[in-house]
C-alpha cells in the first residue's frame, strides 16, 4: 500500500516538475525577451501543425492552460513585437488597446476611418468584421461593372428625389387641371338627366372625382416632399462618405497587395510568417 | 480827425484783423500739412492728422473751399504710415485735389477696384468704392482695429478672386495687415485679425459650437474628390494636408461641452483661412454653402 501511495507521488512529482519546467522555459523566454519562444510555449501544438519543425516542440502540456489567467498579460506584452512587424506589410492598419491586452484594429488614419475588427496577438490572427471585410471584398468586384458599393443605392434615392421634385413642380399644372375638374364635376351633377343616360352620367361622375382625388394625393406627397429630398439628401451623403472610404481601404490594399485575393491569401499564412521572421524554422515552404 | 473817419478805422482795423486771424488759420493749417507730409516722427504724424481733422480752418471772413475731407486725410495718413515703413510701394494714392475725391489703390489689384475710408463719427471703415464693402475699420475711442470676415469674403474670396487669383489678393491684403500690425505696434492698437490670422496656435470656433459630423463627412467627399484626404485627428477631428499647411477641425472642449472650430497650422506661421479659401475652391464652396453653421469669427 505504502509504496504504491510512493510510486503516485513520484509519478506526480515527475508531471509536476514536468509543468514547472514548462513554465520555467516560459519564464525564460520572457526573460530573454525571446518572442518565438513563447510563442512555442503558449501553443505548441499549433506552433507544430504550422511550422511543422524538424523537432517538435513538446506538447504534452499546453501551457496556455497554465497561463491562462495571464493572457491579457502575454497578449498585451507580444503585441509590441506582432505590430511592429504587422506595420511593414498592413501599414493601414492602425491598434488601439481598448482594453488591456486586446486590440481594435482600424482600417485607415482617414476620416470616420472604420473599426475592422480585432488582432488576436496569441494566435497571429486579425479577426475581421465580416461584414466590412464582405463589403470590400465586393466592392473590388463592383469595379469591373464599372460601380462602386453604393452607386446603384445611390441612383435609385436620386430617381426617387427627383419624382418628388417634378411632384413639387408640377403644381400648377394640377391647379389648373383641379379647377377643370371642379367644373366639370359640378355640370355633371347640375345636368338633367335622361333616365337611359344615368349610368354613362354616373361613371363619367366616379371618373371625375377619381382624377380629382389623384390630383390631391399627388398635392399631398408634393408637400411632405421637401422633407423627403431633404432626408433622401441626407442618406445620398452618407453613402457616398462610405463609398469615398472604401475607395480609400480598396486603394490601400492596391498599393500593398495588388488586389483583393492576394490581401487575403497572405493573413492566412500570417503566423507562419511572423514566426519566421522571428527566426522559427517552416520545413513547410 | 472827424468822428466818421475815427469808426472807418476802427472798422477797418477790426475787418483788417479778423482777415489777418482767418489767414493765420490758413497758414497752420498749411504747417500742420508740411508736418504730416514730412515728419519722420510717428507721434507726430498721428497728432498732425488729429489736428488737421479737427482743425477749424474756415471763419467769417476767410473761407477755403478747397480742401481734404476727414476720410481724405486718413487715407493720406494711412499711405504715409505705410511709407514710414518703407512698403509704399504697395498702395498708389490717388489726389485728385477737391474733397472726398482721394481714392487708393492696391497695387497688385491694378484697376480691379479702389478703397477709401468712411467715416462714422470717432470710427472709420476701409471700403471698397465698387461695393462698399467695409474692409477693416479703426476705433479711435477704443484704440482698436479690426477686419470684417463677411466684407473680406465678399469682396475677395467671391467677388475678386476668380479674376484677379490669390496671389495678388494675398499680397495686397497682406498691406492691410501690416498697416493694422502699425496701429497695434506704432500707437497701441488692438488688432482683430479675424480670417486673416495666420498664428497657428489660434483656434477659431464655429458659429454652430456642436457641429454635426455630417459636416465634416461633406468636406471628406469634397477633399477626396480633389485628391486631398480628410484625416482623422486627435480624438474625433479631422486634418486635411493641403500642400504642407494642416487644416485641423476638432472640438478643443470635452463631448458633452461641444466647441467645434479650425486651426490652420503651417511651419511659417503665414497662412490663414482666408488663404486657403482663395487657394481651394471646394474648400471655398463647402465653407459658403455652409455658412450659415460654418461661420467662423462671426461678429
Amino acid at each position: 500500500m505504502n509504496n504504491d501511495r510512493d510510486n503516485r507521488a513520484t509519478e506526480l512529482s515527475v508531471s509536476l516538475n514536468a509543468k514547472i519546467d514548462h513554465l520555467n522555459a516560459l519564464r525564460d523566454a520572457l526573460n530573454h525577451g525571446d518572442d518565438l519562444a513563447i510563442y512555442k510555449l503558449i501553443n505548441a501544438k499549433h506552433f507544430n501543425e504550422i511550422m511543422q519543425p524538424a523537432e517538435p516542440v513538446d506538447d504534452k502540456y499546453d501551457v496556455s492552460l497554465l497561463v491562462k489567467d495571464l493572457q491579457s498579460e502575454l497578449s498585451h506584452y507580444l503585441s509590441e513585437g506582432l505590430i511592429n512587424y504587422l506595420g511593414q506589410n498592413y501599414p493601414f492598419f492602425y491598434y488601439n488597446e481598448y482594453q488591456f491586452g486586446h486590440f481594435r484594429i482600424f482600417f485607415g488614419n482617414w476620416w470616420d476611418h472604420k473599426l475592422f475588427g480585432e488582432l488576436d496577438v496569441l494566435n497571429v490572427k486579425f479577426e475581421f468584421n465580416e461584414v466590412e471585410l464582405d463589403k470590400l471584398g465586393r466592392s473590388f468586384e463592383l469595379e469591373a461593372e464599372n460601380k462602386t458599393f453604393y452607386s446603384d443605392e445611390i441612383m435609385s434615392i436620386t430617381d426617387k428625389s427627383q419624382e418628388i421634385q417634378s411632384l413639387i413642380d408640377e403644381k400648377d399644372e394640377r391647379d389648373a387641371m383641379k379647377a377643370d375638374l371642379k367644373v366639370a364635376i359640378r355640370e355633371n351633377e347640375s345636368g338633367i338627366t335622361m333616365p337611359w343616360d344615368a349610368a354613362r352620367v354616373k361613371a363619367e361622375h366616379t371618373q371625375l372625382t377619381n382624377q380629382y382625388k389623384h390630383l390631391v394625393a399627388e398635392d399631398e406627397a408634393a408637400s411632405e416632399g421637401a422633407k423627403q429630398i431633404k432626408q433622401n439628401e441626407a442618406r445620398i451623403l452618407e453613402l457616398n462618405k462610405e463609398d469615398t472610404i472604401i475607395s480609400y481601404e480598396k486603394q490601400s490594399i492596391r498599393d500593398c497587395f495588388q488586389n483583393f485575393n492576394n490581401f487575403m491569401d497572405t493573413q492566412s499564412g500570417l503566423y507562419a510568417d511572423y514566426m519566421q521572421s522571428l527566426g522559427g524554422d517552416n520545413h513547410e515552404g | 480827425m472827424k468822428d466818421s473817419d475815427r469808426k472807418m478805422g476802427i472798422a477797418l482795423f477790426e475787418y483788417n484783423r479778423n482777415l489777418k486771424a482767418g489767414l493765420d488759420r490758413g497758414t497752420k493749417y498749411s504747417e500742420l500739412l508740411d508736418k504730416m507730409t514730412y515728419t519722420n516722427d510717428l507721434e507726430e504724424l498721428f497728432n498732425s492728422i488729429q489736428e488737421l481733422i479737427h482743425f477749424q480752418m474756415d471763419t467769417e471772413f476767410v473761407q477755403f473751399p478747397i480742401r481734404y475731407s476727414t476720410a481724405d486725410l486718413y487715407l493720406v495718413f494711412m499711405a504715409r504710415l505705410l511709407e514710414e515703413h518703407n512698403i509704399s510701394s504697395m498702395i498708389q494714392m490717388q489726389m485728385n485735389g477737391t474733397a472726398g475725391n482721394v481714392v487708393q489703390h492696391l497695387t497688385q489689384l491694378e484697376a480691379a477696384d479702389s478703397f477709401k475710408f468712411v467715416v462714422d463719427r470717432n470710427r472709420i471703415a476701409y471700403t471698397d468704392v465698387n461695393r462698399g464693402e467695409h474692409i477693416f475699420y479703426l476705433d479711435f475711442d477704443a484704440k482698436q482695429a479690426g477686419f470684417d470676415s463677411n466684407a473680406l469674403l465678399n469682396l475677395f474670396v467671391v467677388d475678386l478672386n476668380p479674376t484677379v487669383g490669390p496671389t495678388p489678393i494675398i499680397i495686397a491684403v497682406n498691406t492691410l495687415i501690416a498697416f493694422t500690425k502699425f496701429m497695434g505696434t506704432d500707437y497701441g492698437y488692438e488688432v482683430d485679425y479675424s480670417i486673416l490670422d495666420t498664428t497657428n496656435a489660434s483656434f477659431h470656433a464655429f458659429r454652430n459650437r456642436n457641429l454635426p459630423s455630417r459636416f465634416i463627412d461633406e468636406l471628406f467627399i469634397k477633399a477626396s474628390e480633389n485628391k486631398y484626404p480628410l484625416m482623422s485627428y486627435q480624438l474625433s477631428g479631422a486634418q486635411l494636408n493641403l500642400d504642407g499647411v494642416q487644416l485641423n477641425i476638432f472640438n478643443n472642449q470635452d463631448e458633452a461641452n461641444p466647441n467645434w472650430g479650425l486651426q490652420v497650422v503651417d511651419s511659417g506661421e503665414n497662412v490663414s483661412w482666408f488663404q486657403l479659401l482663395l487657394r481651394y475652391d471646394f474648400l471655398k464652396d463647402w465653407y459658403l454653402t455652409n455658412l450659415a453653421d460654418l461661420e467662423i469669427d462671426a461678429d
